[in-house]
């Protein structure tokens, strides 16, 4: 793959991107530029990091503790190992669609922003479909922050356009097919710009194995996390997995002398209690939970 | 520049302060004087605050904790992290949604017959489609409450907005217009207002439609059912309806769009045993509209009893009917859901069991 070399205008460091982009991240600093005149690409915004490393840790650790399977000891044996945050591009799309019949050309009208994620490589635990809560974006700045990391666009913004007004190209059909037997669909969405949305990954270690999880920067919410399953808790679940199937299948007994015979209850109450008793086994199988916000 | 890229630099044209300011927004509320800065200098439109309180917010707090059933026990391990009190900008319209709608369906119908035959019980279901056309000119009126920002925190903003509409949206009884205010007592962060009147009009007549879009259909079906009972030999009932055709077209408009009402909302963050939840109170009032509560020892123990118990009941009980040589189909169908009923019930409160938060919201 053919790579072009750019000097960055803000704080002048080189970096290489694929030949194939048009607009290209300053790494270092996050300033970005068109890749043919090397100009700032002025439509550039970013939602303010309002979370520091200290409190994403303690969000991290604070969700961490809420789940059952984790150690109480957390709070006290837990260490930071590292902290990055990720600068991940998302494309704004302004939707607007409007599906027009003879006599009424506004039957469908449909109109919304949305964001997309512009690279094909999020950091881990972050999914596809995030929603993006925010108060606010604003004018991108650029900084030079150690441990940050600004992610390049991989995708073709234009490539989006479609996928971004699908839903609101349905609605608006549907609601326009209530008028006229063919309605004609005008798509006027158009890309807005970039926004760089601020992750914090926060690795942190207990009792010698290193947890991975990601906050979100700039609303302080959980995104994915592990944490330790303490093998005391693993007794728990194992003994309630058993509990469950044990305690409804001795009521199913019960129920089932009255109604027919004492067996075909004792079977039928155990097989009522197998579902939630896999739940239990499931979480007590394992060593490192995953909890996704 | 600098200054026209990021936005810094732009100060409240009245006390100076820097203003926080986003591409989107329309009006920034300055909070340390509390006076509306618009973007666009020939644009204003009335601004509607419902004081909230700006000190005291520890009080508050103190008092949810005593009077909560749940938290009153626990009180003495929570700690409060941060309170804060924010103000959320927010439009109601009320709007009337018109059109005459009309459909072309198939009513399923059936008719269960019992009869005797060689002293035996036999049940006998009989099946018949029945075609109608259906039309109804409707005028519905729907109030819409409207957000003024692009996006915005839906699981604690909601249940907030749903407890204003509860009260009645009283923002005539106890709004007072931003220039009237008291920065001092009220003042809060004002998120800026990023949706235009013209803007939240067009969203309110889209809404309007979408709703009466659902209820005009389940009129609709409604007449369908009736005019297919009418049509059917006697005894059938109708079961389902099919749609060939369904037009539901709308016009819809906002008969009056109210200020931008400035909705106080206070946020707490507090830990129990080193655990993070927020609660959300209404900020006029006091009153909690959304919690995150701990999952203590007893809110487990019970979820797992009663997924024990009823998992039990259901799925023996749906066994033994189900294998009982004098059951008829019914009996026989019963018992099924039963069983079904006891695996779902047990691996439903099994997760309960297990959750790491409860949620408690406003009803």
């Amino acid at each position: 793959m053919s790579v072009k070399t750019i000097r960055c205008p803000y704080c002048g460091q080189s970096f290489t991107v694929p030949a194939t982009v048009s607009i290209a991240v300053c790494p270092y600093c996050g300033t970005t530029v068109w890749v043919q005149t090397g100009e700032q690409f002025k439509e550039h915004y970013m939602y303010p990091v309002k979370y520091e490393y200290n409190a994403a840790y303690q969000q991290a650790i604070g969700v961490a503790l809420r789940q059952f399977e984790a150690p109480e000891r957390l709070e006290i044996d837990a260490s930071p190992s590292a902290g990055i945050l990720h600068f991940v591009p998302l494309y704004l799309y302004r939707v607007r669609v409007r599906a027009s019949c003879p006599d009424n050309p506004e039957a469908g009208l449909e109109e919304e922003w949305v964001n997309r994620l512009a690279t094909t490589t999020p950091p881990r635990g972050l999914p596809p479909e995030y929603r993006f809560p925010t108060r606010g974006r604003r004018f991108f700045e650029p900084r030079e922050i150690e441990n940050a990391r600004y992610y390049q666009p991989d995708i073709d913004p234009k490539s989006l356009l479609s996928s971004v007004a699908a839903r609101a190209s349905l609605k608006a059909m549907r609601e326009a097919l209530n008028w006229c037997r063919d309605p004609q669909l005008h798509d006027e969405t158009v890309w807005q710009g970039i926004v760089h949305y601020p992750f914090w990954e926060v690795r942190y270690k207990y009792q010698g194995r290193e947890y991975y999880s990601l906050i979100d920067a700039a609303a302080g919410n959980v995104v994915y996390l592990e944490y330790p399953i303490e093998g005391a808790k693993r007794g728990i679940l194992m003994a309630a997995a058993a509990g469950m199937v044990g305690v409804a299948a001795i009521l199913g007994a019960a129920v089932g002398h009255e109604v027919y015979t004492t067996m075909a209850g004792l079977i039928g109450g155990a097989l009522g209690g197998l579902p939630g008793a896999a739940v239990y086994l499931r979480s007590g199988v394992k060593r490192i939970g995953i909890y996704r916000g | 520049m600098a200054t026209e890229q990021t936005g810094i630099g732009l100060r409240c044209q009245y006390c100076g302060q820097p203003l926080d300011v986003t591409p989107e927004s329309i009006v920034v509320v300055c909070k340390y004087c509390g006076r509306p800065n618009w973007m666009i200098q020939a644009y204003t439109y009335p601004i509607v605050m419902i004081p909230g309180r700006s000190r005291g917010l520890d009080r508050i707090f103190e008092r949810y904790l005593e009077r909560d059933p749940d938290m009153s026990g626990i009180k003495s391990k929570v700690t409060l992290k941060k309170i804060s009190l924010v103000y959320i900008p927010l439009y109601t319209a009320e709007t009337i949604a018109e059109g005459t709608a009309w459909g072309d369906a198939n009513v399923h119908m059936t008719k269960v017959e019992v009869r005797r035959e060689n002293g035996r019980t036999v049940t006998r279901v009989r099946h018949l489609d029945v075609n109608v056309t259906v039309s109804e000119t409707y005028s519905l009126s729907h109030t819409i409450d409207i957000v003024a920002r692009r996006s915005y925190e839906k699981r604690t903003v909601d249940p907030l907005i749903k407890y204003y509409v509860k009260k009645g949206r009283p923002y005539r009884e106890i709004g007072v217009t931003i220039d009237k205010v008291n920065w001092e007592d009220v003042g809060g962060d004002v998120l800026a207002a990023e949706v235009s009147p013209e803007e939240a009009s067009t969203y309110a007549r889209d809404e309007a439609c979408d709703r009466s879009y659902n209820i005009v259909k389940q009129r609709l079906e409604e007449k369908a059912k009736q005019r297919a009972i009418a049509q059917a030999p006697a005894g059938y009932m109708p079961v389902s309806v099919s749609w060939n055709i369904l037009k539901i077209p709308c016009k819809a408009q906002v008969t009056s769009l109210s200020p931008i009402v400035l909705l106080p909302m206070i946020e707490a963050v507090y830990s129990y045993e080193g655990k993070m939840y927020k609660t959300v109170f209404a900020g006029w009032d006091g009153e909690r509209v959304y919690g995150e509560e701990p999952m203590l020892a007893q809110n487990r123990l019970i979820a797992f009893g009663v997924g024990s118990l009823l998992s039990g009941l259901l799925a023996g009980g749906g066994v033994s009917a189900v294998l009982l040589p004098s059951a008829d189909a019914l009996v026989r169908a019963l018992g099924l859901a039963g069983i079904l009923a006891g695996m779902a019930g047990s691996y439903y409160l099994a997760k309960e069991s297990l959750k790491d938060v409860r949620i408690e919201e406003v009803e």
